[in-house]
């Protein structure tokens, strides 16, 4: 070997090598990921692939539970999201559950021009979520579909869609109250999800309280409380 | 031979603070103070009959004059005060070479050549001072060398403003002052130890000898102290105006014509700025109506303006003045006849280039979002900033993108706050419901905070839902030692037979508001 290729000190030796190889392993794993939006522990089983996917359009009811579960995981890893003519959000509950605000934007009365926001807003935001618009035209929405599939954002719709990944409806139930004593303080909140093409409907069950998201089935967090907590 | 003419503004802070809008008490005519490194730096003259000297400290000036009122000197508000003053006098002076706000020099012989003389070239800029800032006064130095010149101009009186200090008696004017003029302050105290306390004594010295002991720095002192100094003044034409107005051709009604119309204009004054190496972070928008009034808004920007955005900015602007005022719109449209803009805090171009890889994904967001923002309005792009209240609705704070957003301090504790888990969906503006009783009857809240009746209906309009269960009422009382804004209600937590909570509240007996829905 020539004094020019030796490298300073000793030669790598197999532990580091080993090392290298794990943190490759790991990043190639991450690349997979990248097709998708995470989600919070107990939500990952509602999606076959273990996340929103990129570039697509889901038809989720008319939840705020729902929407901020589903967004809280991506928000507080730093994608931007948007939320298009839904103007009575609560913003305090999606702290709450673990959305990161400062990444959020608000766009509550687009009117007639709901498709080219959400068309600009893409370009930067990951999620949108989009309250009632007006009924869109099968070329407005194909125009939309294939700009998603482009930018790789997703969808969230709040209304009937012909096109959609899956819609995801909820059934909420609230525990704490009783004829005049009490608090309202635990809501579960039973999610199922039926895909597009007839494959299985998948079901979640979700607790969410004053300390934020479960996973009802496994009693997990669905958010970590303690980056929540330092982040509120 | 050149010959040097200082004009000098003395308490020029004390000027500017006066002009300074964020600083409604400091006002002429009272006792007022520019305090800079916790001292006194200077005094109005109501400040100094009281007994306060420059030099003080705040506290023992305080002591003199209780009344007096103390603020801070602010290096900016100095510069862009006197950078207005400069902007008058270029009408009468060309070039000038600024020393420091309220301390300019320019060249005398060939202001005297214009104006006749040196005196009356002196009378005619302590006449353009006194219009251009009523309050300041002028003092004047002539001399052949800058140094010379200034220490003139710090000699006058206010009786005779004007110093001029003859061709080639430079070295005898200095040599009776002291010495502690000079910048210099370990050479000045070093000489003030060996006996030396005017500039005559130290040019007494020698040259030689003076160069032997002290060097560089003595021997520019020597030279500055016999009057042969020959810093050349460094000419610099009046500042950039940072404001422009525009004209329209005709008084335009339509939005869109007027965004079209400023277009140009706008174009040409951002590369004016651009020109002069300044970016505008902040701009003051003055709409000027066909009916002579006026309507005047400072907007920010998180970058800096580009010409479209300032064209944004006026559209916003008119939209929203449009929208204020309904009735005037449809009866006498109001016609924008001319609009100024005023670049508040021009920043250097330098601190905002785009670096080599571009800002990143921020300004990507920044500017789709501003482009969301050309679509539905300024107000129509928001961001959150959530915070603790007691009604549903005062969680919900919203601030337009790219204005400054207040940040809240972390949360602490509000006893009554709403509790967790909070709503998910907050109604902008509440719902009017009446809560009915198992017989049909309103339910209402008694005096002793108990519900007249156990609620089984929740009814608005024409819908009407089944209510399961409820907890309450919670009587929230807030700013009770306030009649005026105080605020008395009852919150109410209804669940349905979907299993859907329900949020109402009561803010007198009888009227129950759908606040929010636990979702």
């Amino acid at each position: 070997m020539s004094p020019a290729l030796t490298l300073e000190g000793a030669p790598p030796g197999r532990p580091d090598v080993l090392a290298l190889q794990q943190r490759i392993h790991a990043m190639e794993v991450a690349t997979a990921d990248h097709r998708v939006f995470p989600v919070g522990s107990g939500l990952e089983g509602l999606f076959p692939e273990g996340g929103l996917q990129r570039g697509s359009i889901y038809q989720v009811d008319s939840s705020a539970s729902l929407l901020w579960s589903l967004i809280a995981e991506a928000s507080s890893r730093g994608t931007w999201c948007a939320l298009v003519g839904i103007p009575d959000a609560g913003l305090a509950a999606a702290t709450e559950l673990g959305v990161n605000v400062d990444r959020l934007v608000l766009v509550p009365y687009p009117d007639t021009q709901w498709l080219s926001v959400v068309g600009a807003l893409i370009d930067v935001v990951g999620i949108v979520a989009l309250g009632p618009v007006p009924a869109p035209s099968d070329r407005m929405l194909s125009t939309l579909s294939s700009r998603l599939r482009e930018r790789e954002s997703t969808l969230l719709v709040r209304h009937a869609w012909p096109r959609s990944e899956a819609s995801i409806t909820v059934r909420h139930t609230w525990h704490g109250v009783k004829e005049g004593g009490g608090l309202l303080h635990e809501h579960l909140v039973h999610i199922e999800a039926t895909p597009r093409h007839g494959h299985p409907v998948r079901s979640a069950d979700l607790m969410i309280d004053a300390w934020g998201a479960h996973d009802a089935g496994t009693g997990a967090p669905v958010i970590d409380i303690a980056t929540h907590r330092q982040a509120g | 031979m050149r010959r040097a003419l200082v004009l000098w503004c003395p308490g020029w802070s004390l000027v500017s603070a006066y002009g300074d809008d964020s600083l409604p008490e400091v006002v002429p005519g009272i006792p007022v103070a520019m305090v800079h490194k916790g001292l006194v730096i200077e005094c109005s003259p109501e400040a100094l009959d009281a007994g306060v000297r420059v030099g003080m400290r705040p506290r023992d000036a305080h002591l003199m004059c209780p009344a007096l009122v103390m603020t801070a000197r602010k290096e900016e508000r100095d510069r862009g005060a006197f950078d207005r003053v400069l902007i008058d006098l270029a009408q009468c002076v060309p070039d000038h070479s600024l020393l420091s706000p309220g301390l300019v020099a320019f060249h005398a012989r060939g202001l005297a050549r214009f104006y006749g003389s040196e005196d009356a070239a002196a009378r005619m800029l302590i006449d353009a001072l006194k219009v251009s800032q009523p309050l300041a006064t002028a003092r004047i130095g002539i001399a052949d060398d800058l140094f010379s010149a200034v220490i003139a101009a710090q000699h006058t009186t206010a009786q005779y403003p004007l110093h001029s200090v003859e061709p080639g008696a430079s070295a005898a004017f200095l040599s009776d002052i002291s010495l502690s003029v000079l910048d210099d302050e370990a050479t000045v105290s070093l000489l003030m130890r060996l006996g030396v306390t005017t500039l005559g004594g130290f040019v007494a010295l020698g040259a030689e000898a003076v160069r032997g002991r002290l060097g560089l720095t003595g021997e520019r002192l020597y030279r500055l102290a016999s009057g042969e100094g020959d810093t050349p003044l460094t000419l610099t034409s009046a500042p950039l105006d940072p404001s422009t107005r525009v004209e329209l051709p005709e008084a335009l009604v339509a939005v869109d014509q007027v965004g079209f119309a400023l277009r140009v204009p706008t174009e040409n004054y951002s590369h004016m700025l651009r020109d002069a190496g300044v970016v505008c972070t902040q701009v003051r928008i003055t709409l000027g109506f066909d009916n002579d009034t006026t309507h005047e808004r400072v907007w920010q920007h998180p970058r800096y303006f580009s010409p479209a955005d300032l064209v944004d900015r006026v559209r916003w602007q008119l939209e929203q003045c449009f929208r204020d005022h309904p009735g005037e719109e449809s009866a006498f449209p109001l016609a924008v006849a001319w609009v100024t803009y005023e670049a508040l805090t021009p920043e250097d171009v330098a601190g905002h280039e785009p670096g080599l890889w571009g800002q990143g994904p921020d300004s990507r967001v920044h500017h789709v979002l501003s482009r969301v923002q050309s679509m539905v309005g300024a107000q129509g792009v928001l961001t959150a900033n959530p915070r603790v209240a007691r009604v549903a609705q005062e969680t919900q704070v919203l601030t337009p993108w790219g204005d400054t957003t207040e940040r809240h301090a972390a949360p602490g504790p509000l006893p009554g706050a709403l509790p967790s888990p909070l709503p998910g969906t907050v109604f902008a503006t509440p719902i009017e419901v009446t809560l009915l009783g198992e017989d049909g009857d309103a339910v209402v809240v008694g005096d002793n905070a108990r519900l007249s009746a156990l609620p089984r209906w929740m009814v608005s309009g024409t819908r009407k839902v089944s209510v399961a269960s409820w907890a309450g009422p919670w009587p929230v009382w807030e700013k009770w030692w306030d009649p005026r804004n105080s605020r008395f209600l009852h919150r109410v937590q209804l669940v349905d037979d979907q299993g859907m909570g329900w949020l109402v509240s009561a803010h007198d007996q009888r009227h129950w508001r759908l606040d929010a829905r636990y979702d």
